[in-house]
């Protein structure tokens, strides 16, 4: 019996499949080819965070691509390694040009490296959403094809600061970052907004990411005993600082920014992963059921739990198909232009997401995003959300 | 300023942690350039493959529940064996293929082979282990953890605090130096190595197995670039295909600033470079009034002061005109 309604059922689906292919987009029975491409590092000290992306853009792709495929548009999976190399990104960049078939791309994860992307793709009108990139200057440079649907480091810095003097009730803080784009912007805001709001800054100092040993420096930075210690920087360089730290006994609170959300900053830290706050722009998101749906789908995909990170690069693959699919749909029969896409990507306006509300304001800049701040309770990741900010 | 001179203590300590380190890595420099006279640019991946034989050591005591069993010192002697035996292997194995057959070539066409070796391992490694355990990022078992201190040095407010798995790799590197020195100069065996460091053809002659001694001179050079490495991965606890290239670049200079070809050069040479540092890191800051930032600077720092003493010493400070090799 069972089976019966089921072959009746999936009749009467294919059925309703094919009134629609036949409603719109595909009239002349031509497909529009579109490559999706993620470009985030694949290899490396920041690949865990670069794979999410990328993860989080195949899993978009497999849930659109079906109600795509009815407006005559193949979405294609297309990932790229950056190898969080600014270099690289400038090979890339020129690859994906050169490719008929890409009209969007999802990246990056580093400020640093968009830098380079974004100034290549513009004059070809290819369209960049990034799901990660904080620095200031990629929205203030008057990028025509570059969104992003995260907060920006003027934003994410004061509001850690903020929330280092509210919610952790420090009264002083030392802040060191790795002399990156990402991590000397965002330990310049937030030094900057902390000075602003009376936290007796200690010190501010760049250190090299690629050391491995920070001994000597902690034992200046914990000479001064700040309650709280920045970091401006990503997870790998991070678990070492705070894991040394914690050696030389120190107990106060080690905040960093969404380079820290990751998995990993959990497993390399030791024990000192339970002092760690950072911020980050997806409340706690794992707690929702439409969270839980989403860890599952992904944790049957890719055989790992996902980082936060997967649910950015699914928020702006979504945004990236939404605006192809928007345009389609009021364009029935035609093939875009990479200007088509670029304009109606911009356009966007209160598209749902996993992480929240998405819509561009004139400059790339998604007006809705939020900072939480979280804190790693008994060395589980994600950590709990404390304190939450927006615009 | 007093009050930033009570910090001086710790600051030596933490340089001299990682001095330690270079010393250990640059008695591989120094032992092959002393026998061969040229620069074993492989060196650093021989410490780097050292640190990943100490992970996978770990990991198979760690799958065999041994590692919550055994004392931690044992499972510490254990790795780092394990570690000597394989880089002590690797340099040989590199020795018999990349080197021997160049051996009478101009010296710096087995300089080019080194360098090529260098990078074949960093890929290697990076292939193998995204192989065999999906990531070469690795995060090695936990074997030692808990800090010694503080201690107060009489009523000063001074205290000094050391991890113990950095204290292992000061006792660690101090044994080693002293039985690698024993070795080279109270054995046979080491007097048959300086004799071909100090002229090969006629060591020959005596009836002294050059190949043999060549062979040895990678296999105890490799095997402390192993211990090393081993010891790296316990303290750190983090690892991959890359960790050789900036630590081989200091203890290079190091052994270069001790007086390369010279024991205790290197051993000297890379205490003051790891001390250097820590007091850049530390001191230049406050010295010109937050200007220049010492972490920031360190390296430029530690490398200007040590190109003004190669200029008023060239040989480096135990390096002699005719230098006693090794």
């Amino acid at each position: 019996m069972k089976k019966i309604l089921a072959s009746v059922l999936s009749a009467t689906m294919l059925l309703a499949l094919a009134g629609c292919s036949t409603g719109s987009g595909s009239k002349n029975g031509q497909t529009i080819a579109v490559k999706l491409p993620s470009v985030s590092p694949l290899s490396g000290g920041q690949s865990t965070l670069g794979t999410a992306i990328a993860n989080g853009v195949k899993l978009a792709i497999a849930d659109k691509s079906e109600e795509l495929k009815k407006l005559g548009v193949e979405l294609k999976e297309f990932p790229q390694d950056d190898q969080a190399e600014p270099t690289q990104g400038t090979t890339i960049a020129n690859r994906l040009i050169s490719d008929k078939e890409v009209f969007a791309v999802i990246g990056t994860l580093n400020s640093g490296v968009a830098k380079t992307i974004a100034p290549v793709l513009m004059p070809e009108h290819v369209a960049m959403v990034s799901p990660a990139n904080t620095g200031v200057s990629l929205t203030e440079s008057g990028y025509t094809n570059y969104n992003r649907i995260v907060a920006r480091d003027d934003f994410q810095g004061p509001a850690a600061a903020r929330a280092t003097k509210e919610t952790l009730k420090a009264k002083s803080v030392y802040v060191l970052h790795d002399k990156t784009e990402y991590g000397q912007g965002l330990a310049g805001e937030y030094a900057k907004e902390a000075k602003k709001i009376g936290l007796d800054v200690k010190g501010e100092e760049g250190l090299n990411p690629k050391d491995t040993d920070f001994s000597a420096l902690l034992t200046k930075v914990l000479q001064t005993s700040p309650d709280a210690i920045f970091y401006g920087g990503i997870y790998d360089t991070a678990s070492l600082l705070f894991k040394q730290a914690t050696d030389k006994g120190y107990k106060g609170a080690y905040l960093g920014g969404d380079g820290l959300d990751s998995k990993d900053i959990v497993d390399k830290s030791g024990e000192a992963a339970n002092q760690v706050y950072y911020t980050s722009v997806a409340d706690n998101f794992y707690g929702s059921a439409e969270g839980k749906k989403f860890f599952d789908k992904y944790k049957a995909k890719f055989n790992s739990n996902p980082d936060t990170y997967a649910l950015y690069g699914y928020d702006a693959a979504l945004v990236a198909i939404e605006g192809i699919a928007k345009w389609v749909k009021a364009n029935p029969g035609k093939t875009p232009t990479r200007a088509d896409i670029e304009k109606a990507i911009r356009e966007t306006k209160d598209v749902k997401g996993m992480t929240g509300t998405i819509s561009f304001d004139a400059k790339g800049d998604n007006p809705n995003a939020k900072v939480y701040l979280f804190q790693i309770k008994n060395k589980t990741y994600p950590g709990v959300s404390v304190a939450g900010y927006s615009k | 300023m007093p009050e930033a001179l009570s910090i001086l203590p710790q600051v030596i300590v933490d340089g001299l942690v990682v001095g330690f380190l270079y010393a250990v890595v640059a008695l591989g420099y120094t032992m092959v350039y002393g026998v061969l006279e040229f620069i074993n640019f492989a060196h650093s991946e021989i410490f780097m493959f050292g640190a990943f034989a100490a992970f996978e050591m770990l990991m198979l005591l760690q799958g065999a529940g041994f590692l919550a069993t055994l004392p931690p010192l044992i499972a510490l002697v254990a790795t780092v064996i394990v570690a000597m035996a394989v880089s002590g292997g690797l340099g040989w194995t590199v020795e018999r293929i990349a080197y021997r057959p160049l051996r009478g070539a101009p010296r710096l066409v087995p300089l080019i082979s080194a360098i090529g070796v260098s990078f074949f391992l960093q890929d290697f490694a990076r292939v193998i282990w995204t192989a065999a355990r999906g990531n070469y990022q690795l995060t090695v078992p936990n074997l030692i953890s808990g800090t010694i201190g503080p201690w107060k040095i009489g009523s000063l407010p001074i205290n000094v605090m050391i991890p113990i798995s950095a204290l292992i790799i000061m006792v660690a590197s101090v044994l080693m130096m002293v039985g690698l020195i024993w070795f080279v100069n109270r054995t046979k065996v080491g007097k048959a190595m300086r004799a071909v460091a100090q002229d090969r053809p006629t060591a020959s002659l005596m009836g002294i197995n050059v190949n043999k001694i060549i062979s040895l001179t990678f296999i105890l050079g490799g095997g402390l670039g192993g211990a090393a490495g081993a010891l790296f991965a316990v303290r750190y606890g983090a690892i991959n295909p890359y960790i050789g290239f900036i630590l081989g670049m200091k203890a290079f200079t190091a052994a270069v600033f001790g007086g390369i070809g010279s024991l205790a050069g290197a051993v000297v040479g890379g205490l003051s470079l790891g001390v250097l540092e820590a007091i850049v890191t530390a001191y230049l800051g406050p010295l010109t009034g937050d200007i220049l930032k010492g972490p920031e600077y360190k390296d430029i720092f530690a490398f200007v002061i040590l190109i003004l003493i190669l200029v008023l010493k060239p040989a480096g400070l135990f390096g002699k005109a005719t230098s006693e090799k090794v």
